[in-house]
C-alpha cells in the first residue's frame, strides 16, 4: 500500500477534453492524487484560468512522481518545460509565490502552488490556482508538498484543436442558452454568489451549527449571499469560459480586518468557518477566508476541523495547558487565530488542526466528534436533513465531499426533477444516478 | 391570523422587505397569502406566469418544508412561518406547486 506521502504516490494535474475551448465552465483543472487526508482516491476540481493555459501550452495533463531533491516548480511555456530552483519561495505564502514565480517566468503565465500548508505537510492542504481558486478535499496540497514540488507556471499561445469544432460550437450555444434560461444560472448565481444557498439550506434546518450539534441558526442569513452582495462585493468573477460569474470579488470594509481584499468566501468556506464555528461576524469569517487561501489550507476542512476543537475544548476533552487561548464557539477573532496557527503548525493545537478534525479527536479520545467520513470533513448539507446526501457522504468514494455526487440538485434545487429531501425511498437510486453522472458526464467532460 | 413571512434572494427587493408580518383571515392558505401579497402588476407578473400559475424557478416553503410535498397553495398557514426564495429551481415547468 502506497503511503499518500511516499515518493511513489503519483499526482496527476489534468485538464478535460474541452479544455482550451469556449463550452461554458471547461476552464477547470482536476488534481488526482492519493489523498494526504483520506489515503483513499482525491480528486480536486477547481477552476480559474490555469487549464485552458497549460492545454495551449501543448499539454492535456502533468504527471508528478517520485521526490525532488530540494524545492523546485515547473515552467511551461508553449511546449517547453523547465524544471526551476524554488527554495526560496518555499514556505512562502500563496500570494507571494505566484507574484514572484510571474517575475521569473512571464506576467501572462498562469500559476498553481500549494503554500505553506502544504509544504508543512498539512493533511488538509489545497493546490491554490490564481491564488483564490482552490484544488481542495482529502489534502493533495500535502502530496505535492511531499514531493518537494511546489508547483506550476504555464503559459501557451498555441490554438487547440477539435475533433468536431462545428459540433462543439453547436454544442456551446445550446449550453450557453440553457445556462441563460435557468433562473439559479443567470440569476441567482451571479447576483449572489453561491452564498446564496445559505437562507434556503437554513430555513429548511439543513445547515450544520456549532459542529453540528444543531442544523438551523435564527441569524444565519447576516452571512448569506445577500449580505455579502450588499456589505464585502466589490464586482463579480468569472473562470475561464464561464458565462455564470458565481465568483465574488470582496474587500473587507469596516472592523478590525477592514482593507483586507481577496475573493470568496463561497458557500463551503462561509459556512465552514462561519455558522459551523458559530461565528456570525462576516468580516472575520471573509478574513479567515482570506487566510486560508493565503496558507493553502481546505476552506471547508479548516473550519470543520476547528469546530471540532471548539467542541473538544468546551466540553473539557481538550486539556486547558494544550490551548494557547480559550478556544471557544461564536468568536471571530478566535477563529481567525485558529487559522494562523493551523497553517503555521503552531504549538499542540495548531500541529493537531493542520492534521484535519478525524486525527485531531481521535489524539483526545472522541473520535465521534469529528464530523468526517473516510477522515475527509463534511460539506454544508445536514445529512438529518437531506437524506440523499448523506447516502452520498458515505458511499462517495473520496470520503464526505458534496462534489461527487451533488443529491442536493434534487432535493434543493429540483434537478433532474423535485424530490422529497427528508423521505428515504429512491435516494439510493438518485445517489447512484447523480455520482454516475458526475463521474461519467461532468468530470469526463472536464466540467 | 398572522404569518410571517421570508423573503430571500430576488424577493428582497421585489417585496422591500425581508420579512413581513402578515394578517389574513382564519383557515387562510397559501393562495390567499399570494393574493395578497402580489398586489401590484410587478410582482404578480414576477411570481404568476400568463396563465396565473406560480413561476417553476419559485419556491415556497412552509417552516422549512416545500409545499409540493405538503398540499401545495392549498396548505392551510395556521399562523406558521413562509419562506419564499426565488432563482434556485433548475428550470421547473410552471405549476400549482403539488408534486403529483
Amino acid at each position: 500500500m502506497t503511503d499518500p506521502l511516499a515518493p511513489d504516490n503519483k499526482a496527476v494535474i489534468a485538464t478535460g477534453p474541452t479544455s482550451g475551448s469556449d463550452a461554458p465552465a471547461s476552464g477547470r483543472t482536476m488534481v488526482i492524487t492519493k489523498g494526504a487526508e483520506t489515503g483513499t482516491i482525491a480528486c480536486s476540481n477547481v477552476g480559474g484560468f490555469f487549464g485552458p493555459q497549460l492545454k495551449q501550452a501543448g499539454y492535456d495533463m502533468v504527471i508528478i512522481e517520485g521526490k525532488a531533491e530540494k524545492p523546485v516548480y515547473l515552467w511551461i511555456n508553449d511546449g517547453n518545460i523547465e524544471i526551476r530552483d524554488a527554495r526560496k519561495l518555499w514556505g512562502k505564502k500563496t500570494t507571494q509565490i505566484e507574484e514572484v514565480i510571474k517575475q521569473e517566468t512571464d506576467q501572462k503565465a498562469r500559476v498553481m502552488n500549494i503554500g505553506p500548508a502544504g509544504v508543512k505537510l498539512s493533511r488538509i492542504a489545497n493546490v491554490m490556482f490564481d491564488v483564490h481558486r482552490a484544488a481542495g478535499r482529502s489534502g493533495v496540497g500535502a502530496v505535492l508538498g511531499s514531493k518537494n514540488f511546489l508547483g506550476i507556471a504555464a503559459k501557451g499561445t498555441k490554438k487547440v484543436e477539435f475533433a468536431d469544432p462545428a459540433g462543439l460550437k453547436a454544442a456551446n450555444s445550446k449550453a450557453r442558452k440553457l445556462l441563460k434560461e435557468s433562473a439559479i444560472t443567470s440569476q441567482s448565481l451571479p447576483t449572489y454568489g453561491t452564498s446564496v444557498l445559505v437562507n434556503i439550506i437554513n430555513e429548511a434546518g439543513g445547515y450544520p451549527v456549532r459542529n453540528a450539534q444543531d442544523a438551523y441558526d435564527a441569524n444565519a442569513g447576516v452571512t448569506g449571499g445577500e449580505e455579502i452582495a450588499e456589505k464585502t462585493l466589490i464586482k463579480k468573477g468569472a473562470c475561464a469560459a464561464c458565462p455564470i460569474a458565481c465568483g465574488r470579488v470582496t474587500e473587507i470594509r469596516e472592523g478590525k480586518y477592514k482593507g483586507h481584499h481577496g475573493e470568496g468566501p463561497e458557500y463551503e468556506t462561509t459556512w465552514a468557518l462561519g455558522l459551523m464555528c458559530g461565528v456570525h461576524d462576516l468580516n472575520a469569517i471573509t478574513y479567515a477566508h482570506y487566510l486560508c487561501n493565503e496558507y493553502g489550507l481546505d476552506g471547508i476542512s479548516a473550519g470543520v476541523t476547528i469546530a471540532c476543537a471548539m467542541e473538544l475544548y468546551e466540553k473539557g476533552y481538550m486539556p486547558k495547558k494544550d490551548a494557547p487561548f480559550p478556544i471557544m464557539f461564536g468568536d471571530g477573532d478566535t477563529l481567525v487565530k485558529m487559522v494562523q496557527i493551523m497553517g503555521e503548525r503552531e504549538g499542540i493545537v495548531g500541529n493537531l488542526l493542520a492534521e484535519g478534525s478525524y486525527r485531531l479527536a481521535e489524539h483526545y479520545g472522541h473520535p465521534e466528534l469529528s464530523m468526517s467520513v473516510k477522515k475527509q470533513e463534511m460539506p454544508a448539507y445536514d445529512p438529518r436533513a437531506f437524506k440523499g446526501i448523506g447516502l452520498n457522504y458515505a458511499t462517495s468514494n473520496r470520503g464526505a465531499c458534496h462534489v461527487r455526487g451533488y443529491t442536493i440538485a434534487a432535493e434543493v434545487l429540483d434537478w433532474p426533477e423535485p424530490v422529497d429531501r427528508l423521505k428515504y425511498e429512491g435516494k439510493a437510486a438518485l445517489t447512484k444516478h447523480v455520482q454516475d453522472f458526475t463521474a461519467g458526464a461532468i468530470d469526463s467532460a472536464g466540467y | 391570523m398572522k404569518a410571517t413571512v421570508k423573503l430571500f434572494a430576488i424577493f428582497r427587493e421585489l417585496f422591500g422587505a425581508e420579512v413581513k408580518e402578515i394578517e389574513l383571515e382564519n383557515r387562510s392558505n397559501i393562495q390567499d397569502l399570494l393574493n395578497l401579497l402580489c398586489h401590484s402588476h410587478q410582482r404578480s407578473e414576477e411570481i404568476f406566469n400568463d396563465s396565473g400559475k406560480i413561476r417553476g424557478h419559485i419556491k415556497i416553503l412552509k417552516n422549512g418544508r416545500d409545499i409540493r410535498f405538503l398540499d401545495g397553495t392549498r396548505i392551510e398557514l395556521e399562523g406558521k412561518q413562509i419562506q419564499f426564495l426565488g432563482g434556485l429551481n433548475a428550470g421547473l415547468e410552471d405549476g400549482d406547486m403539488v408534486v403529483k
